[in-house]
């Protein structure tokens, strides 16, 4: 069955002052997608998160949810997680989630109904009556999640959601999304600063001085910007080095290892049936995509 | 109109929910008290009237500034929410909902107004209770009537003008510097920390186009009903139970409320358009 488009962008601009924000980036998010959005800091993310979530107008170019650019249609369409919480402190959970909720449901019965079911799928019955600042960072997490799909969105657009917290909190916080995932065929649109979490993501746009400078799954960029590194403890240093010399790998000295960048698994077998008598111990590292944003960046995310 | 009550119940809450604020809130109406009673008690020492009577004449006036004070330091005190809500941007999570920008807006509004009105009516219920207590004497259900009438209409009016000012600014940093100072000068303008004829030509000149000395000459005036006649127009004068003068000129009471209301309504209006382009950039 053929994918089906929830959000189009085409061609957006936006300057502030002398300086290009967004440079005409065009992209398409297929519904049911985990879709990644990376970049560093300054590279336009926040400005196209902004745009995307309505909070900042474009000066060229259109986006699309569901073919339709209306902003109260979009406003229905999407939740939004921030970096930054929203939450008010001092007001419950419970208080929190429902201001928010009667903003997208006018009868109070189904209101009602609502915010039961977002409790039990969030877990919150221990909470509700908390004051939002006595919760733990992944608590604090988990209702901004909740929050930001009570209206039922059809695309999760979540800005670096997890910066900041310990692992702990978020691994919960992968759990809830994933979850979410495979229930309700959520769309989920993230930017985040830790690679390791776009393993998992359908596919990844990669945005640097406004322009995208890469896209594809995180398997097409590996492939195309990330070497496997493939280390070897030899017998004989001074073979082995012949060896990868006479068949042009690019390689290095480590203590006792060699070191080699291969483009994948195949060169390594080859390497190992080659120098099989050779060989004391190895090691295959997999390319991450921290080195394909290194490699196509050309600076580290953080 | 279902959202805009959501809205404006969640701006009381989060209000009345930080201590810290409301305290601040009332900081200058306690400051105030504690000037009247430490520094100006002697104010109201007048020959040839009884000791009642001149309770009546101490408490009732202190009373009066006091009170418009509390409309414009507790209105710039809620509409702090807003500020804040735009500085730790969390206004952006409303902003992504469907709700309307302008339904956003006026529950800004109406939280200052409401809480305005209610905190100022909560402090002349107090005032009243310590002046019925202290000299014997209750206000009328008529004049009840009219004080609740006026310190309704002043706290929207002070409402619109804070907001107004609020509109301007995007840190809660810059309002807690702009409520100290727009505070310490509407407390003089107004003539609630010392009587106006007391200041400089140009300061009763300022006061004289701005509402706030009008508002606290007239509930003044009701105020100190039960005794007006026994004090002299001398010590009348000199605590500042005059009639302030625009431009020179003694303006009749309905073209003062006339005026200070359009202004309520055409800053009200601005501070609506301002707040509304702010959140759709």
């Amino acid at each position: 069955m053929e994918k089906q488009v929830i959000l189009e962008v085409n061609n957006l601009f936006k300057s502030y002052k002398n300086v290009k924000a967004v440079n005409g980036i065009s992209f398409k998010v297929y519904r049911g997608d985990f879709f990644a959005f990376l970049g560093p800091n300054g590279a336009g993310k926040s400005t196209t998160i902004k745009i995307l979530t309505t909070l900042l107008k474009q000066d060229s170019g259109t986006f699309f949810i569901n073919g339709k650019t209306d902003n109260n249609y979009i406003r229905e369409k999407i939740g939004v997680v921030f970096q930054e919480n929203v939450s008010d402190n001092l007001l419950s959970v419970k208080e929190n989630i429902l201001t928010i909720g009667a903003l997208y449901i006018r009868d109070d019965e189904k209101l009602k109904e609502r915010y039961e079911q977002i409790k039990k799928e969030f877990s919150l019955e221990r909470l509700e009556n908390q004051k939002f600042k006595t919760l733990s960072g992944g608590e604090k997490r988990r209702v901004e999640i909740a929050r930001a799909l009570f209206g039922n969105p059809e695309i999760l657009l979540l800005d670096e959601p997890t910066t900041g917290l310990d692992p702990e909190s978020r691994k919960i916080v992968w759990q809830i999304i994933n979850d979410l995932k495979s229930k309700n065929d959520l769309t989920v649109f993230l930017t985040t600063h830790y690679m390791e979490e776009t393993n998992d993501a359908d596919y990844v746009v990669i945005i640097n001085h406004g322009n995208i400078v890469a896209q594809g799954s995180p398997a097409e960029l590996k492939l195309a910007y990330a070497h496997d590194i493939f280390k070897i403890v030899p017998k004989d240093k001074d073979e082995l080095k012949m060896f990868l010399e006479e068949n042009n790998f690019s390689f290095k000295e480590v203590a006792d290892q060699i070191v080699i960048l291969v483009e994948d698994y195949q060169l390594a077998i080859k390497i190992l049936e080659e120098n099989k008598n050779n060989i004391k111990s190895f090691e295959l590292i997999k390319g991450s995509m921290d080195d394909v944003f290194v490699n196509v960046v050309g600076e580290q995310i953080i | 109109m279902r959202e805009i009550a959501v809205l404006t119940k969640r701006n009381i809450l989060v209000y009345l929910r930080d201590k810290a604020s409301v305290f601040f809130s009332f900081l200058s109406v306690i400051i105030l008290l504690g000037v009247y009673l430490l520094f100006l008690k002697d104010l109201y020492k007048i020959d040839n009237i009884d000791a009642v009577s001149q309770k009546i004449f101490m408490i009732a006036h202190v009373m009066g500034g006091v009170l418009v004070i509390a409309t414009i330091t507790l209105s710039l005190g809620v509409i702090g929410n807003y500020v804040n809500d735009l500085d730790t941007k969390k206004i952006n999570g409303y902003l992504v909902t469907p709700i309307k920008r302008y339904k956003l807006t006026l529950s800004y509004y109406l939280s200052t107004a409401i809480l305005t009105i209610v905190l100022t009516l909560i402090l002349f219920f107090i005032a009243f209770v310590f002046l019925g207590v202290a000299s014997g004497y209750w206000y009328s259900f008529f004049s009840i009537l009219k004080i609740v009438g006026m310190l309704i209409l002043f706290s929207l009016i002070s409402s619109s003008i804070m907001v107004f000012i609020a509109s301007f600014i995007k840190s809660i940093n810059a309002l807690g510097g702009v409520s100290a100072v727009v505070g310490t000068l509407i407390g003089f303008v107004s003539g609630a920390y010392m009587p106006l004829t007391m200041l400089d030509v140009f300061t009763q000149t300022l006061a004289g186009i701005l509402p706030f000395s009008h508002m606290t000459y007239y509930l003044r005036k009701v105020l100190l009903e039960p005794v007006i006649h026994l004090i002299p127009e001398q010590v009348l004068y000199s605590v500042g139970v005059v009639e302030v003068k625009v431009f020179g000129i003694i303006m009749p009471a309905y073209v003062i409320a006339i005026f200070s209301i359009a202004l309520a309504i055409g800053l009200f209006v601005l501070s609506y358009f301002r707040i509304n382009k702010k959140q759709t950039k």
